[in-house]
């Protein structure tokens, strides 16, 4: 899986220093199965292909919990369909979270997400964006009865709709 | 620039709130282990690995789990009364021997197997609150259990009575006080509304109340402390939900959402 997490971060990557262009800059809400997140991304595109990376926040935990849930998240997305104002294609996208649960222990618990989907994009300057995507997520916590780290698998899906500005 | 200008009040806002309100008194457990019935759960409900994953959260203070008589008048975990739908066996826990049920899976991600009493983590839960909720009635048979059948399964687990691990008998019917009252534990009575709960704990002697959070009012958790009787309250999925239960504070709170309601203490 360690292999997989380096491959997503290669292909979201690889394209940044090829081509100097502005970014997109992009603001969106996305669901997966630990919170709603808002997101605030930069994506670069060419060719066929568009990374993106963000950050964002927890809005359940951070906002109505007040405990700080932040995130970021790479995503390399091939538009094999590329019309005037309409882009669709596949997504590959990492995700990291965090997330302190006790407030009486520094210990916070981290979550990794590796999902694929679809996305679409639609619109020139002005873009609306949506992504849907499935796959893996790990949960990494501190044990405190072992006092060790642990970590364990399950699914995870990821719903994003946002709008991106083209400079 | 006037945008600039919102954005350090807006961050301060986000990260450095805190609450003020501190709900100590009240212990939180696992329901089922980690969650009974929660989408967001990593392991199914009374599996090792869910409960395991409970006592690992740094700030989960016990669990809550399901008990049943198998065919061979063992304990099982396991909280549905038929076994169709959630396993790959169906019928009743009643209906197999130790043998047959040592193979039965849950049909969850993980696949996890259905596990004895005697196979608890024992170590995980030293200093722990354990409820057992014992089943006493078996849909397959129509019939109520032997409650002396618990009985010879608790003496079988000296860890429940070894003072290490505060043990909890959670009752659905009255019939069984008589036989369990002198034993080492409390007993808990699990009521579906807190009057017909209260008629109960004024004719047995239950040391307390488990209730839905639905169910009862702060008032009402006020007045059973005020006559020395406990009070569990459980079906706590959100923070909303988590934060009006804090409030109205119980000695025990059995979550199913676990993360979100420590966060919430």
């Amino acid at each position: 899986m360690r292999i997989i997490a380096v491959i997503c971060l290669c292909i979201t990557t690889a394209g940044w220093t090829q081509e100097k262009q502005h970014p997109d800059i992009g603001l969106g809400v996305r669901l997966n199965r630990m919170d709603y997140f808002l997101e605030a991304d930069a994506a670069f595109t060419r060719q066929r292909l568009a990374y993106t990376a963000g950050v964002g926040i927890g809005i359940g935990r951070t906002i109505f919990q007040t405990r700080f849930y932040p995130e970021v998240r790479f995503t390399a997305n091939y538009q094999p369909i590329q019309r005037k104002a309409f882009a669709f294609g596949p997504v590959l996208s990492l995700g990291i979270s965090a997330l302190r649960i006790n407030s009486q222990s520094s210990r916070v618990n981290w979550w990794q997400e590796y999902t694929v989907g679809y996305g679409l994009t639609v619109g020139n300057r002005l873009k609306l964006v949506q992504r849907t995507e499935i796959g893996p997520m790990a949960e990494t916590y501190h044990s405190a009865y072992l006092n060790r780290l642990r970590t364990a698998w399950t699914w995870t899906y990821s719903l994003q709709i946002g709008l991106r500005y083209a400079f | 620039m006037r945008f600039k200008f919102w954005i350090i009040p807006l961050s301060l806002f986000l990260v450095t709130c805190r609450k003020h309100e501190k709900y100590t008194a009240t212990k939180v457990l696992g329901h089922a282990g980690s969650g009974l019935q929660t989408k967001d759960a990593l392991f199914h409900d009374n599996s090792l690995e869910s409960i395991q994953y409970a006592l690992d959260i740094n700030g989960c203070e016990g669990v809550e789990i399901d008990v049943q008589l198998s065919a061979s008048n063992d304990l099982w975990l396991y909280h549905n009364t038929r076994l169709d739908g959630e396993t790959d066996q169906s019928g009743c826990i009643r209906g197999y021997t130790t043998e047959q049920l040592q193979n039965v899976k849950y049909k969850s991600l993980h696949r996890e197997k259905l596990i004895r009493l005697a196979q608890l983590p024992w170590e995980r839960l030293h200093q722990k609150t354990l409820l057992l909720d014992l089943r006493h009635y078996s849909e397959c048979s129509s019939e109520l259990e032997p409650v002396s059948e618990f009985i010879v399964q608790f003496e079988a687990s000296p860890e429940l009575s070894a003072g290490n691990i505060e043990t909890i008998l959670i009752l659905s019917t009255d019939s069984w006080v008589s036989a369990l009252e002198n034993g080492p534990f409390e007993l808990i009575y699990s009521a579906t509304t807190y009057a017909e709960g209260l008629k109960v704990l004024t004719a047995h002697p239950f040391d307390g109340l488990m209730i839905r959070n639905s169910e009862i009012t702060r008032e009402q958790v006020e007045d059973l402390h005020a006559i020395g009787k406990k009070v569990i309250i459980f079906e706590v999925r959100s923070a909303k939900g988590a934060r009006k239960a804090f409030r109205k504070a119980p000695d025990y709170l059995v979550a199913d959402n676990l993360e979100t309601t420590i966060i919430e203490k």
